[in-house]
């Protein structure tokens, strides 16, 4: 009896000790990134190394982004279209298309882009200044590491991936139609009234309010990830590698959540 | 309280198990060159960085200009620094290896109180200067100068903000004997420039009959030895003897 009972109070012991470590993880994450984000508004406000940071986010990203959202799109239209053929529903290709991409496609995959080129690249460079002590140099010289470092980083992330997500729908749904037209014989215009009667703002707001909170992952994980980097360019190494893995990882997790919420409303 | 610029009473800080900082006590003067000496690994970096608040001890007391350090709140810390006017030159010079050597300079002042490009231009110069490098350097990038000339660049850096209390972090440590009496030199310099306190950590006694007024060995986490540059080759203390000879037996 005794056995069985400190049995199951090890099985309790470890799952609480598992649930309330990850809990604290994750506390850890959400706070970091809730101070980057109040720091930003208090003075003075780095408006120029926000712009910059900005600039490097979304500027630097429309080659890949675009390519990526040509591409899908024209994939969307050639699979759809082998599917709807089979039962003579060719007509709805455009507006599978478009729905597809400025509700998902078109968040999730700019996101996950986004996400390889930024979580990373903010880690690495975060965390090197971490292990070269340039973020205890900043302390000394009296800046605060969180608003100077951190919070333009996030705030860029917040406003630049919607304006990338806008980018990749149009791009996405141009691609889907040169193969419509170009391709497969649909007609120019039948194909592009049918994109824009069927589309709604409530389509293109629900990507871009995706967009805002991908950003937000993407530069708060690389962020947290790189100011905590401990250990050297080993460690670097491997913040790099987890914010690149967990921003992509917790694009889908909130990428459900906010679909479900919009499902529902 | 009134001459005094550091008081540490009773200091304690534990990482784990490992007790690295026990029940320390000292005083720096003001205006004194104060160098803590040891081997590596005794705390020495830790001691510095709960002095900062880059580090929170377990316990005791860190008096900065009377100010009760351990008292502060973390979110105020900045803020007590730049009133107290701490500086520090890090042991890998910590140069900012994004921004040029100009703006490395000229970074502190330039991020609390805007610089036209005329005004940084001057700082950086002035600086570079006062250091004894060219302003040629001052387009270059950190990862494009030597170790020595990053350490003079760093402690540019550290004059530009004008700070009243400066704590050198193994200030030659990396560096070949002349380009370490170049630093000690500027070392000592810079504090009568400055009029400010300083606080050393090194285990290089060059470095140490050169710019200190002021000598405490730490080892094992616990101050074991204090006195001045004059008596330090006559401690009375077998540690202190063993370490000022580098004695390992």
């Amino acid at each position: 009896m005794n056995k069985i009972t400190s049995f199951f109070i090890s099985i309790f012991y470890y799952v609480g000790n598992g649930f309330l470590s990850s809990l604290s993880i994750i506390g850890g994450k959400v706070f970091f990134i809730f101070l980057g984000i109040v720091h930003f508004f208090m003075p003075p406000i780095y408006f120029r190394a926000m712009w910059r940071h900005f600039v490097e986010i979304a500027f630097f990203s429309i080659p890949v982004v675009g390519l990526t959202s040509l591409f899908s799109g024209m994939v969307l239209v050639l699979q759809s279209y082998v599917g709807f053929a089979r039962f003579s529903a060719e007509g709805a290709i455009a507006n599978v298309v478009v729905v597809a991409l400025t509700r998902e496609l078109g968040p999730v995959l700019t996101a996950l882009m986004v996400a390889g080129r930024i979580s990373g690249s903010i880690a690495a460079e975060i965390g090197t200044m971490r292990v070269t002590e340039q973020v205890d140099a900043l302390y000394t010289m009296y800046v605060n590491p969180i608003k100077y470092l951190i919070s333009p980083k996030i705030i860029a992330g917040i406003l630049a991936l919607p304006v990338l997500v806008l980018l990749s729908d149009i791009i996405g749904v141009m691609g889907g139609y040169l193969i419509s037209v170009f391709q497969l014989g649909f007609i120019s215009s039948v194909y592009l009234s049918s994109t824009w009667s069927f589309v709604t703002m409530g389509d293109i707001l629900s990507g871009i309010v995706k967009g805002a909170f991908f950003g937000l992952i993407i530069t708060g994980i690389g962020c947290y990830y790189g100011y905590t980097s401990k250990g050297g360019s080993k460690g670097v190494g491997k913040s790099t590698t987890n914010a690149v893995v967990v921003a992509s990882i917790l694009i889908f997790i909130v990428d459900y959540i906010l679909t479900l919420i919009f499902f529902k409303s | 309280m009134g001459n005094t610029a550091i008081q540490i009473s009773n200091l304690y800080k534990s990482f784990g198990e490992n007790h690295v900082i026990k029940n320390v006590s000292l005083t720096v003067p003001k205006g004194s060159s104060f160098t803590l000496i040891g081997k590596s690994g005794v705390g020495k970096s830790v001691l510095i960085k709960n002095i900062l608040g880059i580090i929170k001890p377990d316990s005791g007391v860190i008096q900065v200009n009377d100010i009760n350090m351990t008292e502060v709140k973390q979110k105020d810390r900045i803020q007590v620094n730049k009133k107290i006017g701490l500086g520090m030159l890090f042991q890998g010079s910590a140069l900012f290896d994004s921004l040029n050597i100009r703006d490395n300079i000229v970074f502190g002042i330039h991020v609390h109180s805007k610089l036209t490009n005329d005004e940084a231009d001057h700082i950086a110069l002035e600086h570079i200067k006062m250091v004894g490098l060219s302003e040629h350097i001052l387009k270059q990038y950190p990862s494009e100068i030597s170790g020595g000339m990053q350490r003079r660049v760093a402690l540019a850096r550290l004059v530009a903000m004008k700070p009243q209390l400066i704590f050198f972090d193994e200030p030659t440590t990396g560096l070949d004997p002349i380009m370490s009496d170049i630093i000690n030199n500027l070392i000592v310099d810079i504090r009568g420039y400055l009029n400010a306190t300083s606080f050393s950590i090194t285990h290089d006694m060059n470095s140490v009959r050169k710019i200190s007024t002021h000598i405490a060995m730490i080892s094992n986490g616990e101050i074991i030895w204090q006195g001045s540059p004059n008596n330090i080759d006559n401690s009375g203390n077998n540690i202190v003897d063993k370490f000022v000879r580098g004695d390992s037996k």
